[in-house]
């Protein structure tokens, strides 16, 4: 069900994710009769907006049809107007001359975009930003060209993230940096999602699955916003039809359907690249977990992220000298198990949220430890 | 009545050994009408560079190809037209695995599916003989003269039943199981049975027949079908042909629930180079093969094998790929697909929507089978 919009104001709005717009000195501003059509659209089916902006200030008018929607601000951190509550994208190529315009908050949500060649310096980068976020997303860039060393060089930067987080959270500041501190929250896949629970629509008033089909080519389109929009062979983009991801526990993969698209040429299958790593991440996370488990004196409490054999879950898939019971068998023995960390309490919340009659159901039967009937 | 029935000849090494297929050339004396090589040509041929650098590669690189055998498969259009650099990349190949001290030096074969025109031609046959211990060659011949020449014929519209025919005393001579491939359209269902006979009666005791994937079925070809296939069966066991004769349309496999979630098809398993030396998952994802779609290229002959675009192919599973009603389907086993052919009718880019146009077909065929099977058995038991 799609849950929110995503509109990209003008041409030239921020990449907010690993995609790259073609900076041509075009300058489309969406119209102001579309931006209306679009909030309309948005209120009657209750649903919210992320709005990408760029370099450009909106006029007035515009401005206000936004604020009459639920909406989230996304924008360059060079953006010349400030905006309350907004969440900055900072290019690491281009914009970390402007950090200081960040100024120290715990409340801020901040996107840092990574290209291959500023790598080595991921986490100098994070160091230099704490105190300014609540949120960081770390969004790698390139991962196309990734090869075997740059997973080496992202895996020791991971590990200097995770003292630095660690650190953090000694001193009782609770931040979250996505690719370190995601995994450990999660009970189940929670990825981009994109064209299940978000489109973008973009200033042409198509609908695309996400940004970056609009930008690589406009007509990936799958609607226009006067229509429906239709996504062909949509049960692709269920877990359930991702023979890969299905078998896996790299719960906050982005599992993003664009590259998936470029680097295998289906989106429901991942490359060796994107599962590297969100595995390389998801140990780190087990890392951190084991730490503040520690740390806490939350050993007994917490269900750890177990161990696994493998940075691409496509390696057992592809084992030749297992078998198909035998592939499941190795996925079964070694991932989570998903409702193992879901807290009994939390459980009956979301049993109570989908269907209350079935607690009160649960609530009625008798049941006991040990049944002594057949002693008697 | 006789007591025994013959099996099917097994395929050597089958699932096994590595499946290299070289597209030689791209063209064909023949123009089948139901051929799924739709871009005929005589422009595009296999240079014996090409062909050496995809074999260095693959001779080159034993972790990327770890098994234990190896069919080089060679296919065109039609093979034979290029025997010349055929018999030249056998030889770099032997050359090549000596050198490298290959393990599949002894474990190897070359395998040939033909229209068997040029067969009796003397430096084909002067290759066959030099290679005859490693060698498999299947001859393409459809059935009676009417049935097959219905289909296969020159680009005049002649027929090529007796080009074909000629050569079949002399390639059961050399290879006596010889097992021909039989393809089935909707204009010659009627024919079935007469053919199958047919070639039976000129000594091919093994026959590979199958109905074409592609969506070429009109309302009531099924009950055509299955009533052609009853008469066949019919006339097997009455014959006692069955002792020494195989017709793949008659499985005990076949006609059951699924019990596994095990993708049909081999493309991404195999490797096909084609003639500018570009790989592909099979040769039906070429160029010269697709009628809607773009190729899928996985690398090529210099830089090597694009893993990336080879994962979906050696993930996908039956769930992934087909509906419910197929999944749950009672007489799903036997039921085949073709990767190329899904991908070339599916709504968008991708391999992972099944074409179901075969459903009805299939569903006679098995109907056919089970009525085949069950006469059977009772003559075997009785």
């Amino acid at each position: 069900m799609i849950n929110y919009l995503i509109v990209i104001l003008e041409y030239n709005s921020a990449s907010f994710c690993c995609y790259n717009i073609n900076t041509n000195n075009r300058n489309e501003l969406i119209s102001l009769k579309l931006l209306k059509r679009i909030a309309d659209f948005a209120v009657k089916n209750s649903i919210s907006i992320n709005f990408l902006y760029g370099d450009t200030i909106l006029p007035p008018e515009y401005e206000q049809i936004i604020t009459t929607v639920e909406h989230v601000k996304i924008m360059p951190l060079k953006h010349n107007r400030s905006y309350e509550n907004a969440v900055f994208i900072i290019d690491a190529d281009n914009d970390l001359q402007h950090l200081n315009k960040l100024e120290n908050s715990d409340l801020n949500n901040v996107i840092l975009r990574v290209g291959k060649d500023n790598l080595k310096s991921l986490s100098a980068i994070v160091k230099q930003l704490i105190g300014k976020f609540k949120r960081l997303n770390i969004i790698l860039q390139d991962i196309d060209n990734y090869e075997k060393s740059y997973f080496t060089i992202y895996e020791s930067q991971l590990e200097d993230i995770r003292v630095l987080i660690e650190k953090e959270y000694q001193n009782g500041n609770f931040i979250e940096i996505n690719v370190v501190s995601d995994r450990i929250f999660l009970t189940n896949m929670n990825n981009c999602n994109a064209g299940i629970e978000h489109l973008t629509i973009a200033p042409n008033g198509k609908y695309y699955l996400c940004p970056a089909f609009y930008y690589e080519n406009e007509d990936n389109n799958i609607g226009d916003l006067e229509d429906k929009f239709e996504i062909k062979n949509s049960q692709l983009l269920e877990l359930e039809y991702a023979p890969i991801c299905r078998n896996c526990d790299a719960y906050h993969c982005k599992r993003c359907i664009y590259l998936n698209d470029k680097l295998t040429s289906e989106i429901n299958t991942p490359s060796h690249q994107q599962c590297t790593l969100a595995h390389l991440e998801r140990n780190i996370s087990r890392k951190f977990l084991e730490n503040i488990s520690a740390d806490f004196n939350m050993k007994d409490e917490i269900t750890p992220i177990p161990e696994i054999d493998y940075l691409d879950p496509f390696e057992i898939i592809n084992n030749r000298s297992l078998n198909a019971e035998n592939r499941e068998k190795h996925f079964t023995e070694l991932l989570s198990k998903p409702l193992e960390n879901v807290p009994i309490k939390q459980l009956l919340w979301q049993i109570y949220k989908i269907n209350p009659k079935v607690l009160t159901q649960l609530k009625n039967l008798n049941y006991s430890a040990i049944n002594l009937q057949n002693k008697k | 009545m006789k007591k025994n029935f013959a099996k099917q000849p097994s395929v050597w090494q089958e699932s096994i050994a590595k499946t290299v297929t070289l597209i030689v050339t791209e063209d064909c004396q023949l123009r089948c009408h139901y051929c799924y090589l739709v871009g005929k040509n005589s422009k595009n041929k296999m240079s014996f560079d090409i062909a050496k650098q995809s074999i260095d590669y693959i001779i080159e690189n034993r972790d990327l190809f770890p098994e234990k055998s190896i069919i080089w498969d060679f296919i065109g259009g039609e093979p034979f037209l290029e025997i010349d650099l055929i018999d030249q990349v056998c030889e770099y190949i032997k050359t090549k695995l000596r050198a490298e001290e290959h393990p599949w030096l002894d474990s190897y074969r070359f395998s040939f599916t033909t229209n068997g025109i040029l067969y009796d031609n003397e430096k084909v046959q002067k290759y066959i003989n030099k290679n005859k211990s490693n060698l498999s060659i299947g001859i393409t011949i459809d059935g009676t003269p009417e049935k097959h020449d219905l289909h296969r014929v020159y680009p005049s519209g002649k027929g090529s039943y007796n080009d074909t025919a000629k050569n079949i005393p002399l390639w059961l001579k050399q290879f006596p199981v010889g097992n021909t491939k039989v393809t089935v359209a909707s204009a010659d269902l009627p024919y079935i049975r007469e053919s199958v006979l047919h070639l039976f009666s000129i000594d091919i005791k093994h026959i590979s027949i199958n109905v074409v994937f592609e969506n070429v079925w009109v309302e009531g070809d099924d009950v055509i079908f299955e009533k052609q296939l009853v008469e066949l069966a019919d006339r097997i066991i009455d014959e006692e042909l069955y002792a020494d004769h195989t017709c793949s349309f008659f499985s005990e496999t076949i006609g059951h629930p699924i019990v596994d979630n095990n993708n049909w098809c081999g493309a991404g398993k195999m490797l096909a180079i084609d003639c500018k030396g570009n790989f592909y998952p099979c040769h039906r994802f070429t160029p010269f093969s697709l009628v809607q779609k773009k190729a899928i290229p996985i690398g090529n002959c210099f830089d090597g094998i694009d893993n990336n675009k080879l994962r979906p192919f050696l993930s996908l599973d039956l769930s992934t790929q087909s509906s419910r009603e197929c999944i749950n389907c009672k007489v799903a086993t036997g039921c085949a697909w073709c990767q190329g052919a899904n991908y070339d009718s599916a709504d968008n880019n991708t391999i992972y929507q099944r074409a179901t146009y075969l459903c009805k077909m299939h569903k006679a065929r098995v109907r056919a089978n089970n009525y085949y099977w069950h006469k059977l058995n009772r003559i075997i038991t009785s």
